[in-house]
Parts: C-alpha cells; structure tokens; sequence
C-alpha cells in the first residue's frame, strides 16, 4: 500500500473516533453530571499509601475540591446563592477537604475555603476543621478569624469573641482583631458587626471564591442601606410636599450639590439621569403607589438568608 | 584515578540512551501547569507549581535510578564487556565507583535543569522574581541526594541479582524507605521484646527516605533548617558509603568464568 492511502487511513480513523466518541458521550451524558463518589474517603489511609507523594495528592484533591463547587455552581445556573450553599447540595465538600487538609495539615486555603462555606452545611464538621487548622497552623492568627467567623454564624457570640482574641494575641496579627472581640462581646448578633466581618475577610484573604462571597455579601449590605436611606428620603419628601416624587431622579435632584457629592464619595451610584443604582449596577425600583424604593427584580445582588 | 573516565564514559551512555528526554516531558508538564493552574487553582498556582515541579524531579529521578541502576553492572556483563574491562589494569571497586557517579552525574544534571525550570516556572506565574525561586533549591538538593542514596540501593541489588529482580527489590526498600516511620510507631506499640527489637533495628538499618523529603514545607513557603540539611547530607554520605562497600564487597567476590 502507498504512503498516502495510511495517511488517509490515519485521518479517517482519527476523525471517524472523535465523532463516535462524542456520539457515545452525549448517549451516556459523560461530563454532564457531577461525580458524586469518593474512593477513598480517608486522607490518612491516602497519606500512606502516597510514597511521600503526600503533597502533590492534596494538590490534586484541592483541584478536585474547586471543580466540585464550580460544577455545582453550574448545576444551579441562574439562581447562584452562595450565601445559602445548603441548596447546593454539596456531600462531597465536607470529606474532599478533609482529605486535603489531612494530607497537607498546612493547607491554610482548604482550611480557610472550608470555614467559609461548612457551617451552613455542618456546623459541627465546620468548627472541628476551624479548631483542627489552629492546632496544625497554630501561628496563623487568620485561622482564629475563621473559627470566630463560624461561631458568629452559629449566633454563639461568647465563643466567636474569644476565638478573635486568641487569634488578636498570635504574631502578625492586626489591631483589629482585638476589636472584634470587643465588637462580637458587646453585639454580636447586630447588622455592623456582620459587614465587619464580611469586610475583614474581604480584606485578609487571597482566595478568589472567598473574594467574590464576601465583597457580594457587603455589596448586599450596601445595597439594603441605599434602599433603607432612599425609603427615608421619600418619607422625608412626602412629609414636606404632601406628595410622592414623580420618580427618583426628581427626588435626587432636591438634594444639596454637596449632599449629592457626599453620597456618591460613600460609594452610592447614580446614572446620568440621576437614577440611583444598586452596587450591580441595576436601577432600584420606584413604586409610585406605595411610595417605596426597592431591588429591581432583575437586579443581581444576591438576597442573603442567615 | 580510574573512577572518572568511567563515570564520564557512564554519563555519555546514559545520554546517548536518551535518559535526559524526561526533560521535555517535565518541561511540557510545568509549561501545562503554569498556564492552566490559575485557572483552576484558586490562588494557589505558586504553591501547586512547586510541588508538581519537585515531586516530579523526585519521581523521574527516582525511575532513572532504578532503572538505569539496575542496568549499569548487568549490562556489561549481558554484553561481556566486563571481560575487556577487568583485563586492563582497573580494580573492580573504580568500576563500581566509576559507574555510580557516572549515573549520579546524570542524576546531577537532570535535577539542575528541573529546578531551572521550576525557577522559571515560578518567574512565569509570579510576573517576576519570587522568594520562593531560590526556596526549592535546598529541597531539590535533597531531592538529589535521596536520588544518590537510590542508585547506591539498585547498584547493589544489580551487583548480584537479575535486572527484574533488582528492580522489585529497590522498588520495595524505595516504599519501606518513604514509610520507614511506620516501623518506629510499629515498634514503639509492640510488647513482645524480640519483635520490638527487630523493627527497630530495621528503621535504623532500611533508608529513611523521609529524611530528604521537604517539598511539602517548602510549597508553604518554607526551607529545610539548615541543620537538617547537614544531617541529611551527613546520612546520606554515611548510608551510600556502606552499600557502595557492600556492592564493592560483592561485586569482588564475583566469579565471572
């Protein structure tokens, strides 16, 4: 046989594979699902059996980590709540960071990822893992921030004032730190202790997953201090004009040049017509009937349930 | 001094059998990685590089190792080059000698370049020079030496046994070398006095491989005391000087009519 005839053969039957392939996946619904199983469920029994190769193992089982949250974020396109991951329906979360955190005790990310997201799945799990990354990294102050945060979330404010102040007396720690615990002491369950929380760990980690929950939480608490501040403004108008503005834009033009400015320095935004927008930028609402401001429908700041 | 031209002439061999292309797949490996990871990593691209990069440059060497080393003696017997050879005027321990620094030199140059390549990896990811960039070099220099300690181990299984059999046999002292701890705890739960005695004896006599291994502390960022880098190299010295005089000692020994 000539040279071109295997050539063709080769292509043929590349390209004739590929086809069935794809055929054969779509039949079988291959990538389209979640795997939802462990092998092995024990990071001790895979430290093991690693040969030393412990910490490329972790790498791994981090990997694995990210791609099932990510592939459960995609599960559930259009209606992303990560301030609820309870819907999420995330069995495997618990066991895969075990398991990275038992192969590699030093895996502050896995740590830190786990403390974020456990305590609305299991808080129990949540504050084991916390108080397990403190004995293993007991120098990094960060990890005291995580298990104070989980004890927040669990409304035990005793608890989560004395994690911020062992973590405020470890070195490298930030001053305010000690004003957590002072803050979780005096008010824990009140809503400027929460965005204070939701800052700090906006502002002392380096996870992008993390980032992003956070700063959306903040971005939340923002957005229903605009809508509260709107609502009074409206009510302050009524009270003055007897009547309701004819939309928003109306109601923002009443205010001192200086006042506008001040709003927009705290981090309010407004479009050119002056309509206030949300930190996503979507419109808020005006509903003339009530005379009331809210998120538009549409709008994608996410609607927190704690 | 007979020992380097054997070592150089065992070095060129190895090049010639195309060893050192484990390189290009290392490097397609860490190209991969540091395009790919950021990705996926979640921040954790740095860290993930250094410990593919290292357990890589452990695992490719660890398979030279064992797999160049259990050829270096049985190649030239299979061949009867031995014959020529131990006819010149050469003592058998420069051959010995000659062909595991020979393969330790091989070892030498690949661990460089693939430390090299975790440098420049790091670089990539970083957007520039990072601590962590001279960070591994004291851990692949560990690496190194447990590498040497290997080619000592299949050395002297190669000196007497069969090329599979040398191969099953640094295969398992390489597993017991990196679980070595295991026997200690073992030994330490145990009542009996005999057993307990014999498990302890052989933590000190098997290789502790866990001593080289510092890839773990070192993608947090962290380097190998110092101290424990002199004690490492201490062992290793100490460890490879033994078996090299017990391959010496067999290796003597052998009749090759």
């Amino acid at each position: 046989m000539k040279s071109h005839l295997w050539i063709a053969l080769l292509i043929v039957g590349l390209s004739t594979s590929v086809a069935l392939q794809r055929w054969i996946d779509e039949q079988r619904g291959v990538g389209s699902a979640v795997e939802e199983a462990l092998y092995i469920n024990s990071g001790k029994t895979l430290k093991r059996a690693s040969l030393g190769f412990d910490g490329l193992i972790a790498d791994l089982y981090w990997l694995r980590t990210i791609q099932y949250f990510g592939g459960k974020s995609q599960q559930i396109k259009g209606d992303l709540n990560i301030g609820n991951v309870t819907e999420w329906k995330l069995n495997l979360l618990e066991p895969l960071i075990n398991i990275t955190t038992e192969l590699d005790p030093n895996y502050v990310s896995a740590y830190r990822f786990g403390s974020l997201f456990l305590p609305d799945l299991n808080p129990e799990s949540a504050i084991k893992l916390a108080q397990r990354a403190i004995a293993d990294n007991p120098a990094d102050w960060r990890l005291q921030q995580d298990l104070g945060f989980i004890f927040w979330k669990l409304k035990r404010y005793q608890e989560a004032s004395e994690a911020y102040l062992q973590g405020s007396r470890l070195p490298d720690a930030p001053k305010w730190m000690e004003q957590m615990a002072a803050i979780m002491r005096a008010n824990g369950g009140d809503r400027e202790t929460a965005k204070q929380m939701f800052f700090r760990i906006h502002e002392t980690t380096d996870d992008p997953t993390v980032k992003k929950t956070s700063l959306s939480r903040l971005q939340s608490y923002q957005a229903e201090d605009e809508v509260t501040f709107l609502n009074r403004l409206l009510a302050g108008y009524r009270e003055q004009k007897g009547s309701c503005p004819a939309s928003l834009p109306n109601l923002i033009r009443t205010l001192q040049p200086n006042a506008l400015q001040q709003l927009k320095q705290a981090g309010m935004q407004f479009d050119e017509s002056l309509t206030p927008l949300d930190p996503h930028g979507f419109a808020y609402t005006f509903e003339a009937a009530t005379c009331t401001v809210a998120l538009a429908n549409d709008s994608t700041i996410v609607r927190w349930r704690r | 001094m007979k020992v380097v031209p054997i070592a150089l002439n065992t070095f060129r061999e190895s090049v010639r059998d195309r060893v050192l292309y484990n390189l290009i797949l290392f490097v397609l490996l860490l190209v991969g990685a540091s395009i790919f990871l950021g990705e996926l990593s979640m921040s954790q691209e740095a860290k993930i590089i250094v410990d593919i990069g290292l357990y890589a440059m452990r695992f490719f060497g660890v398979l030279i190792a064992i797999f160049i080393g259990i050829g270096l003696v049985y190649k030239e017997i299979d061949k009867r080059t031995i014959y020529s050879l131990l006819a010149k005027p050469l003592h058998r321990h420069e051959f010995i000698l000659g062909k595991y620094f020979g393969l330790c030199l091989t070892l030498f140059v690949n661990s460089l370049v693939m430390a090299l390549g975790i440098s420049l990896a790091l670089m990539f990811v970083k957007g520039g020079a990072d601590p962590m960039q001279i960070k591994i070099w004291p851990t692949a220099y560990l690496i190194f030496l447990e590498l040497m300690v290997m080619t000592a181990i299949s050395l002297l299984f190669s000196s007497f046994s069969s090329p599979a059999l040398s191969a099953l046999l640094t295969f398992f002292l390489f597993i017991i070398g990196t679980r070595s701890a295991d026997l200690k705890l073992f030994a330490a739960t145990l009542s009996s006095g005999l057993v307990k005695v014999v498990c302890q004896s052989l933590y000190y006599v098997l290789p502790n491989l866990d001593n080289f291994n510092f890839i773990m502390a070192t993608a947090h960022g962290n380097t190998p005391p110092l101290q424990m880098v002199g004690a490492a190299t201490l062992y290793a010295v100490l460890y490879i000087s033994a078996l090299l005089a017990a391959t010496v000692m067999i290796f003597q020994r052998r009749n090759f009519k």
